[in-house]
């Protein structure tokens, strides 16, 4: 997960990569018997269902003030699926706190890499399922 | 007074901080060990020996040992229970005494009381499904370890044995000594796991519908594990995660199963006309002749039909394998079978595939196409494929190899659609596991301690068969959309970026262990493919690469190689020093940045500039009594004279153009007005690892010029590099890297002037 700081548009601007192959495994288990196990289409359905994963498994809080964030979509190529997110009014800030659970609920040693890009560099950390949280600091 | 005031604070600082150096630090820096990027990797490898040598050949002494296999096998399908007797003898062809015997029992990963279990990591989800939820903490372990009834010696006396988690020691009434053989008896049997809810390599899928199981068997046998000159015996634990090596021999095999099965393994198929029907066998007849399309042995009809009968009667499937270093079978009554020749410079190879009807209509367009294309283009680069068959067998959500034989996924949804990446998923794991039976079947590495011996040489591999195969069959790359080439996953060079510039405490050096490495399918598959990748077209180029890759192979065929040996004799077969790629590539996390860091435009003159005035005077140089010289500016420098900016370099120094005169033959002296522009221009680098330093020039005209220079470039200086740069035309653009072939994890720098590219966040808004 890449997390941008664009200063001039106060936004923190995110995007998340998740492999075809772990999102099947996800679709698999939660739609057995649904005759569809690709999902890989613009269908409202499938579509929603990302977005829905997505609030569930994802929580940030700016500077400990929990923050929403506004799906934009997703798009694909073969083997990726790339989700974009928005969290706006966000001027300076010291830390961010992300409590990602994305795939750890059901891949048990998925690890989850986050870098945060500023305009005076860049910091990462890694989540788990053992440690689904980690805070960035901006300096 | 700005400039007096400036120089008497410098100079009192350096006074000051002089005399605090001489006080307080020592005066020079301490030494320091070879540190240069292109040291000789003596520090890295093992020394040679007459086992292994330094050209990365087997020594006069090399040995391996040899493990043959006679074994009865029984699937009870109703209970889902897998029986076996076998009799292996182990020749020991090391110049050693064994005490004792190793085996390797692999299924015990999946007993009730395995230690896997207790070291895997499990934490409470916030969320869950209720399924899930029960597997996770309520149901008891499904039981799937081994039941050892005996282990004898052949005259069925109880041998000594001790069970450590998946490996059994077997203690022999009397050593064992150098090219003696001995022979013993184990019987076992095992409950089968569902591979599908499982995530197992080696298992059943059940199908709800029918009520049938499709099982893919492997690692399922008490199986001898290699001892050789570099570790002894192998005898790491199976965690799960580490593949296996295992040593060579032949395997005598009969498979009893329902008689409605059609069951393929690792073999020659001994008893044929037993097991198949007159039909089948008139179809196989014309298979052996066919060498465009594949022919269906038993046809999605008649398995449909069979997935109906559940046989009570029973049918032993006799196969018989030389020189493989492992066996597996797949049996169900719902395969659908079909087989298409394949001409292996002139000899006739059989490409198979078994499928259940859940994988048309995908499978039985492709499948065996993509196992022929894939033997054609393995032995190119190899050598030619040295068994009798190859079979594809569809196995839901896995990919796994085994001599001769694999599971793959890729399966259309239950309207029959096909998206791309299921498509192109099923080709590429068929192609990679398909390549399998050359790297490690073959070249038979050690998976256990060196996932990407195997899994890295093979992925690139797959690479250069998958691009074939695309070139082969264009009609197999029209799916949802029509591709030109083949979209290859794992291979070109900036698809590794994101790994590499990956914060440094989730990324381990390639040689390290698979159980331990993190981001294994990056560390093991991606990373060495990639280097390999651009080793081959960057580095050395295909023709010097192929030769030492073809060698590699064919030194290492039917033999256990070390990493040593590939390294060795890549550099043996080619005489091209890659000491520093292995050092950077293979045993660091380093990563390419190389930096466009300046780029200066330069003027000649014969008249010395302000610069030039103010170094003669501080240092008492009398420019006059010089002799003719020749300056450099820069239009930034104040006493610039723009009248050099025309006309040729040369014109614009007369004492150039006086020693040109006299000096130059008229040859060279007729290129001289060409010279019109000068640059210099210095690169640095950022990141860790050396690269070729590949450069574009785009001039002002429209034209662009590349020019390669060796990584060697980088020899002295480690760190900086300047290259001066004489032209008849203006320079508007240069480009590191321009069609990113070297991985550099950061192209922002690359070139000049700067350009800002937008991120992949800003094109997705700015199209939605």
């Amino acid at each position: 997960m890449e997390i941008r700081h664009d200063q001039a548009k106060k936004e923190l601007q995110i995007s998340l990569s998740i492999f075809w192959d772990d999102w099947e495994r996800y679709l698999d288990e939660t739609h057995p018997s649904d005759k569809s196990i690709n999902y890989q289409d613009n269908s409202e359905e499938a579509t929603l269902l990302f977005e829905n994963y997505l609030k569930q498994h994802l929580r940030f809080s700016v500077d400990k003030q929990p923050k929403t964030f506004e799906y934009l979509g997703r798009e694909y190529d073969l083997d990726v699926m790339y989700g974009y997110l928005l969290i706006k009014n966000i001027e300076t800030f010291e830390a961010i706190e992300i409590k990602n659970t994305v795939l750890t609920d059901f891949i048990p040693d998925q690890q989850n890499i986050i870098h945060l890009i500023m305009t005076n560099g860049r910091k990462s950390s890694m989540t788990d399922a053992d440690k689904p949280k980690a805070v960035l600091k901006t300096n | 007074m700005y400039k007096t005031f400036y120089h008497y604070l410098l100079s009192g600082f350096l006074l000051f901080s002089s005399l605090a150096f001489s006080q307080e630090t020592p005066e020079r820096a301490p030494g320091h060990e070879d540190i240069n990027k292109f040291k000789q990797m003596y520090d890295l490898l093992a020394t040679p020996n007459t086992f292994r040598t330094a050209s990365g050949a087997p020594g006069p002494d090399y040995y391996q040992q040899q493990a043959d296999y006679k074994m009865d096998i029984e699937l009870d399908d109703a209970n889902q229970k897998l029986y076996g007797e076998e009799t292996i003898t182990y020749t020991n062809k090391s110049p050693d005494v064994l005490e004792f015997l190793w085996v390797q029992l692999d299924q015990n990963v999946r007993s009730k009381d395995s230690k896997s279990l207790l070291i895997e990591n499990s934490s409470a989800p916030f969320i869950t499904t209720p399924g899930r939820f029960a597997n996770q903490f309520l149901k008891d372990p499904f039981d799937g370890g081994f039941n050892i009834e005996y282990v004898k010696d052949i005259n069925g006396k109880d041998l000594q044995v001790v069970i450590n988690q998946t490996m059994m020691r077997v203690d022999l009434p009397t050593p064992l000594a150098p090219g003696q053989a001995y022979s013993f008896k184990i019987k076992w049997w095992y409950n089968i796991n569902n591979h599908v809810t499982d995530r197992a390599r080696s298992g059943y899928e059940h199908f709800e519908k029918d009520g049938n199981n499709a099982y893919v068997i492997a690692q399922f046998f008490p199986r001898m594990a290699v001892y050789n000159d570099v570790e002894g015996w192998q005898n790491h634990q199976f965690w799960g995660s580490g593949e296996f090596a295992l040593p060579f021999g032949n395997y005598e095999v009969n498979i009893t199963v329902p008689a409605d099965h059609i069951l393929d393994g690792t073999g020659v198929l001994q008893n044929r006309k037993e097991v198949f029907t007159k039909e089948m066998m008139k179809r196989y007849e014309q298979a052996l002749n066919s060498y465009d399309e594949p022919v269906l042995i038993v046809t999605q009809a008649e398995a449909e039909a069979a997935e109906k009968s559940f046989s009570d009667k029973k049918k032993t499937w006799k196969l018989k394998a030389e020189n493989v270093r492992d066996f597996a079978f797949a049996t169900s009554r719902k395969f659908v079978y079909d087989m298409m020749a394949v001409d292996i410079n002139g000899k006739r190879v059989m490409a198979v595939s078994m499928y259940p009807k859940e994988g048309n209509p995908l499978w039985e367009d492709w499948s065996t196409k993509a196992v022929a294309s894939t033997l054609k283009s393995y032995s190119k680069y190899t050598f030619d494929y040295p068994y009798h068959k190859a079979i594809s067998v569809h196995a839901r959500n896995q990919g796994m190899e085994y001599p001769m034989i694999c599971w793959n996924y890729g399966r259309p949804d239950e309207n029959g659609k096909i998206s791309d990446r299921v498509r192109f998923g099923m080709y590429g794991v068929i192609i990679h596991e398909v390549g399998h039976n050359f790297f490690p079947m073959i070249v038979n590495s050690d998976e256990r301690q060196w996932a990407w011996m195997d899994e890295g040489i093979n992925t690139f591999v797959q690479y250069l068969a998958e691009q074939e195969f695309g070139e082969r069959y264009p009609e197999a790359l029209v799916g949802e959309k029509t591709y030109d080439k083949y979209p290859s996953r794992r291979g070109p060079a900036a698809n590794i970026v994101p790994y590499m510039s990956g914060d440094q405490s989730f990324i381990t050096p390639i040689m390290a262990n698979p159980e331990y490495v993190r981001q294994l399918g990056n560390n093991a598959y991606g990373k060495p493919a990639t280097a390999l990748n651009i080793l081959r077209e960057t580095v050395m180029g295909p023709d010097l690469f192929d030769k030492a890759f073809q060698t590699y192979s064919r030194r290492w065929m039917f033999k256990h190689p070390t990493p040593d040996d590939f390294f060795r004799t890549m550099e043996d077969a080619s005489a091209v020093d890659l000491d520093w790629f292995w050092r950077g590539w293979f045993f660091t996390t380093d990563y390419v940045d190389i930096r466009l860091k300046e780029v200066k435009k330069l003027y000649i003159t014969s008249e010395p500039t302000a610069k030039v005035k103010a170094f003669a005077l501080e240092n008492n140089i009398d420019l006059s009594k010089q002799g003719p010289l020749v300056y450099t500016t820069t239009e930034e420098e104040a006493d610039f004279n723009p009248a050099l900016k025309s006309g040729s370099l040369v014109a614009s120094a007369t004492s150039l153009k006086a020693y040109a005169d006299e000096n130059l033959s008229a040859a060279e002296k007729a290129k001289l007005p060409q010279a019109k522009f000068m640059y210099e221009l210095t690169f640095d680098r950022p990141g860790g690892l050396v690269m070729p330093l590949i450069v574009a020039y785009t001039y002002a005209d429209g034209t662009t010029e590349e020019v390669r220079y060796p990584a060697q470039i980088w020899a002295k200086s480690n760190d900086k590099v300047t290259k001066v740069l004489i032209t008849d035309k203006e320079i508007t653009k240069i480009t590191v890297d321009p069609k990113l072939e070297t991985a550099d994890i950061d192209v922002s720098n690359n070139t000049w002037p700067r350009e800002e590219k937008p991120t992949r966040f800003e094109n997705f808004r700015n199209q939605n």
